[in-house]
């Protein structure tokens, strides 16, 4: 094989994209001429060619005194950035940049460093600008292409974050465009940190665009990074960035558009899309979208499936002005809005009555004291009708149109009382920060000793598992308390058999799962925990709105960060107060997937405890002795136990 | 377009498309590849408790039974060595070169394929290569090893002294953009598509910098100087480790005259807080919020780090720094 010697040599951008592109034909002749040996030396020299074309303009980009960890990766190791003009504009990836370190500095191959200012940042492409002196050389990427990236051409990633003197590579396809709900090229070349922020250009030696890590929603749990190098990585388009750099360079941060609508179907495919609520104080209220409004386009896009919804407003900036058209009492409407880079944070108001969750009807079956459904004077019995003049007969609907009900303002209901239509006008309150006293009687309570504790596993997997619920074949209705033991902890039977007869009490199954390694829980496990939650659902008729994790130990951080994470699944964590909880992006509280903290032990609310009640979810806290309040506090048990089960509440 | 037309044009991507494939079946690699296998063996050995794998792979270097491979626990009892074809051999390790993690094996077998040591070019960024180990033990019994394909990503510096990566072997290596180096592939062979050994994949390894697991191999032309000299029976020399020095032979903060800002955060940036008048660094113009990045070519990333190289550095010798002051990079040196 032949082999070219000559290193890249930065600085020579010695061939247009038109030779590339002849180099690249000679390369498809050649694989059609019996000398097959000559293609893959062409298919070599047009790689070598494009990272020559290319590496002039990448960087190392080094941060002083940024350090923290994102899951199993820390942040501070030097990434790649882009050369994008001659006036010193670098582009680099917002990874370990979210925070303005100490210092952040360019090194250039021949290893001289110069300082960079940060000029502005996209949160939602996860870019960044910097700023350093002009560079003098003409080597920079252009940002325009000749034609639009296609899937299966070759996608060639440079960067310098491994050592700045040598560039290095990672050669693959492009899989696939607008991913990440519109915000990225997706390609499968392995792409690790030290790439991040450097250019992907194709074989031709055009841009792609910028390496980044990229999670499905900017602000959304998990950690961005974790599918570094398994042939899953992201690429913000040149064309997306060419069309904002201009306000990047003026200084102008760019942040994910916000227009707080919540539709009412949670499958990606489903053809509803009726929107079952819209947040209070959100663009999408100030320019008339009412719940309940059929969604039929943005910006002159259809929209065809729920799918749509994320996929049309997924590349829109804050300050962005789009047109919904909606559908209401069967005449279209079309609202201009302009998109935010922030909705006020989300605090579920609620009403403080039960009703039963199979029930035909909305009927209340249980008002709880103090409440505002009590001041209202509403009684139990009353069939619920309408909701702010919405019709309403799906409990789930009614809760939502209860928790996004804008604060300061009264909420209309219509019941239906001996037969009659009766309107009531209610002050909602937010959710109160101590857990109910009072609990309805159950319908049909299993006893202590019919209860039973069968043991769980997967069968790829080392946690071993317990689960606590009703012997027999009835299906009762259920909540589910998922107990993550301390690491360790060799008998899982006992943490079971400790809550029998709260589970009796409250009619609440426990999931009791160990971990893999005895000194840690691991981060990769939130997976694990989430598939025996699943399997648990299948084996017993579990209440959705009743799904809670709690732990013992590192146990209990563990629960905070499963949580965090699937808030699909889960609907509440108990946290002890001296717990250092971690490993999750704090983002808002969210409508479509509310979620509430408790908080146990000790007296005084922990710092992190009023940070996550700060971004709008309700945490409360349930006082106690020096004891583990989970394991052998009855007290708390019980708290616990009516926590769990005043969770449907209305 | 007409019917006859259209039909002629897919007539004729067909034959496109046919010729390629006639074309890929003489491809030269799948020889390489077929030759490459029968020269890497499977080496099983000591571990299996605690998450650690008592199986690496290995590569012939010699007609009479060399193997190199990687130098690791596996090796703590006498290995058992598997041939592409089966056989099975009792194996004894016969030389090793501890800073390149390196190991060479011998069984008594004859007339075996192996990887001939000779000088390669300099292997570059964006070199197409095949890696071939027996990673996570899927290739068992008669199995060949399993192959990979990729390119280089890079070569860099593997410095366990800058703290980068933790680990004994200091020196260039290819870093691969293949996910190669898994449980079991230390000790397996990079080729090129010609079958030309450019490499041997080294262990599992994490950059110290960023967590992120890395995938790196042992370039053919550091290992080659070694393994001849194993192969021909010299004798093995333990290479000298460098370490801190003692406190009094050594720089800190007062030797030089800095006086660094409280060391409050774990990664509080080395920020001079003041220096003592006529003290070194007094004399060589270091200021108050001067910021160090760099000792001699260690990146200086918080001040523990400072000290720490300032530890390694003898008394007598200057020590020389590069910082940042407002928007400008300086070089000093400081002598005493």
């Amino acid at each position: 094989m032949r082999q070219n010697n000559q290193s890249p040599r930065p600085g020579r951008r010695f061939i247009t994209p038109f030779f590339a592109g002849f180099g690249l034909a000679v390369a498809v002749a050649a694989s059609l001429s019996p000398g097959v040996a000559n293609a893959q030396d062409a298919e070599y020299a047009a790689i070598q060619q494009a990272i020559q074309q290319t590496a002039g303009a990448v960087v190392q980009i080094e941060t002083i005194g940024a350090s923290a960890s994102q899951g199993e990766l820390t942040l501070g190791a030097p990434i790649s950035g882009t050369r994008i003009d001659d006036q010193g504009h670098v582009l680099t990836s917002l990874w370990g940049l979210e925070e303005t370190p100490a210092s952040i500095l360019i090194v250039e191959a021949d290893g001289s460093r110069q300082p960079a200012e940060l000029v502005a940042r996209d949160f939602s492409r996860e870019l960044v600008l910097l700023k350093t002196k002009p560079s003098g050389s003409a080597n920079h990427v252009a940002l325009q292409r000749s034609e639009k990236v296609r899937v299966g051409q070759w996608a060639i990633a440079v960067g310098r974050g491994i050592a700045p003197e040598t560039p290095s590579v990672s050669i693959g396809i492009v899989s696939a465009t607008g991913r990440m709900y519109g915000r990225a090229v997706q390609i499968d070349a392995r792409i690790s940190p030290s790439f991040y922020g450097g250019p992907v250009v194709d074989i031709e030696g055009e841009m792609i665009g910028i390496s980044v890590p990229m999670k499905p929603e900017a602000g959304s749990a998990g950690e961005k990074s974790d599918w570094y190098d398994s042939g899953i990585a992201f690429v913000v388009s040149a064309e997306a960035i060419a069309s904002r750099i201009d306000q990047m360079k003026a200084g102008k941060d760019i942040r994910a558009g916000k227009l707080g609508i919540v539709p009412a179907s949670k499958m990606p495919f489903s053809d509803d899309r009726t929107l079952s609520a819209v947040l209070a104080l959100s663009p999408a209220k100030r320019a008339g979208i009412q719940a309940d409004d059929e969604l039929l386009a943005i910006d002159g896009e259809a929209v065809r499936w729920n799918a749509d919804i994320k996929q049309l407003l997924g590349p829109r900036d804050a300050g962005e002005v789009l047109k919904i058209k909606v559908l209401r009492d069967e005449k279209e409407l079309e609202f201009e809005v302009e998109l935010a880079a922030d909705i006020p944070a989300f605090r579920p108001r609620v009403l403080g009555v039960l009703a039963d969750p199979q029930g035909e009807s909305l009927e209340i079956t249980h008002i709880f004291d103090d409440s505002a459904a009590a001041k209202a004077k509403l009684q139990i019995g009353d069939t619920i009708q309408a909701i702010d003049g919405n019709k309403i007969d799906d409990i789930d609907r009614a809760r939502l149109l209860v928790m996004t009900h804008p604060p300061g303002e009264d909420l209309d209901l219509t019941v239906l009382r001996d037969g009659k239509p009766l309107d009531v006008r209610c002050d909602l309150q937010s959710t109160p920060d101590t857990v109910v006293a009072e609990l309805p009687e159950l319908k049909d309570p299993i006893g202590e000793e019919a209860w039973e504790i069968v043991p769980r596993s997967l069968p790829d997997v080392s946690n071993t598992s317990r689960l606590l619920k009703p012997k027999g074949d009835a299906r009762p209705s259920l909540g589910l308390l998922v107990l993550l033991a301390r690491p360790g902890t060799e008998k899982l039977e006992p943490l079971a058999e400790a809550w029998r007869s709260e589970a009796a009490e409250h009619q609440i199954a426990v999931l009791v799962i160990g971990a893999a390694e005895t000194d840690r829980w691991k981060p990769a496990e939130s997976d694990v925990i989430v598939r025996l939650i699943q399997q648990a659902q299948k084996a017993i008729n579990v209440e959705p709105q009743q799904v809670v994790v709690a732990g013992y130990g590192a146990g209990s951080e563990m629960s905070m960060m499963v949580a965090m994470r699937n808030r699909e699944l889960i609907r509440g964590a108990v946290a002890a107060a001296g717990s250092r909880p971690g490993g999750f992006a704090l983002s808002e509280n969210d409508p479509a997937s509310p979620l509430q903290f408790l908080v146990v032990g000790g007296d005084e609310m922990p710092i992190w405890g009023r940070m996550i009640a700060n971004v709008g979810f309700p945490v409360l806290q349930a006082p106690s002795s020096e004891k583990e309040p989970l394991a052998d506090d009855p007290k708390i048990q019980d708290t616990v136990g009516r926590w769990i089960r005043s969770l449907d509440r209305i | 377009m007409n019917n006859k037309i259209r039909c002629m044009i897919v007539a004729l991507l067909a034959t496109l498309v046919l010729n390629t494939a006639t074309l890929r079946a003489q491809y030269p690699v799948k020889k390489t590849i077929q030759d490459a296998r029968r020269k890497v063996v499977k080496v099983y050995g000591a571990g299996g408790l605690g998450g650690l794998e008592a199986y690496q792979s290995g590569f012939l270097v010699s007609p009479e039974g060399h193997i190199a491979t990687a130098w690791s626990y596996v090796l703590d009892v006498d290995p058992v060595v598997i041939l592409d074809d089966g056989r099975r051999f009792e194996a004894e390790v016969v030389g090793f070169e501890p800073q390149l993690e390196l190991a060479v094996l011998k069984i008594e077998a004859g007339d075996l394929p192996y990887f001939a040591i000779r000088e390669v070019p300099p292997t570059q960024a964006g070199q197409p290569v095949l890696a071939i180990s027996n990673l996570f033990n899927i290739a068992t019994g008669r199995e060949p090893a399993s192959v990979m394909q990729g390119y280089v990503a890079g070569v860099a510096e593997l410095d366990a002294r800058s703290g980068v990566f933790k680990s004994a072997y200091q020196g260039e290596v290819l870093i691969l953009d293949l996910v190669a180096n898994n449980p079991g592939a230390a000790g397996g062979a990079l080729v090129t598509r010609a079958g030309e050994l450019v490499g041997m994949l080294g262990k599992e390894l994490r950059d110290a910098r960023s967590g992120a697991w890395l995938n790196y191999a042992l370039p053919a032309t550091t290992l080659r100087p070694r393994l001849l000299a194993i192969v021909s029976g010299e004798a093995i020399v333990e290479p000298p480790k460098t370490e801190l020095l003692a406190r009094d032979k050594s720089h800190n903060f007062e030797t030089l005259g800095l006086l660094m800002v409280p060391n409050v955060l774990d990664q509080t940036p080395a920020y001079v807080d003041a220096v003592v008048p006529k003290s070194p660094a007094d004399a060589a113009g270091l200021r108050p919020d001067d910021l160090i990045l760099l000792v001699g070519k260690v990146r200086i990333e918080n001040q523990d780090r400072l000290l720490e190289q300032l530890r390694s550095i003898d008394r007598r010798d200057p020590v020389p720094i590069v910082l940042q002051r407002g928007s400008e990079i300086l070089s000093l040196r400081l002598v005493r």
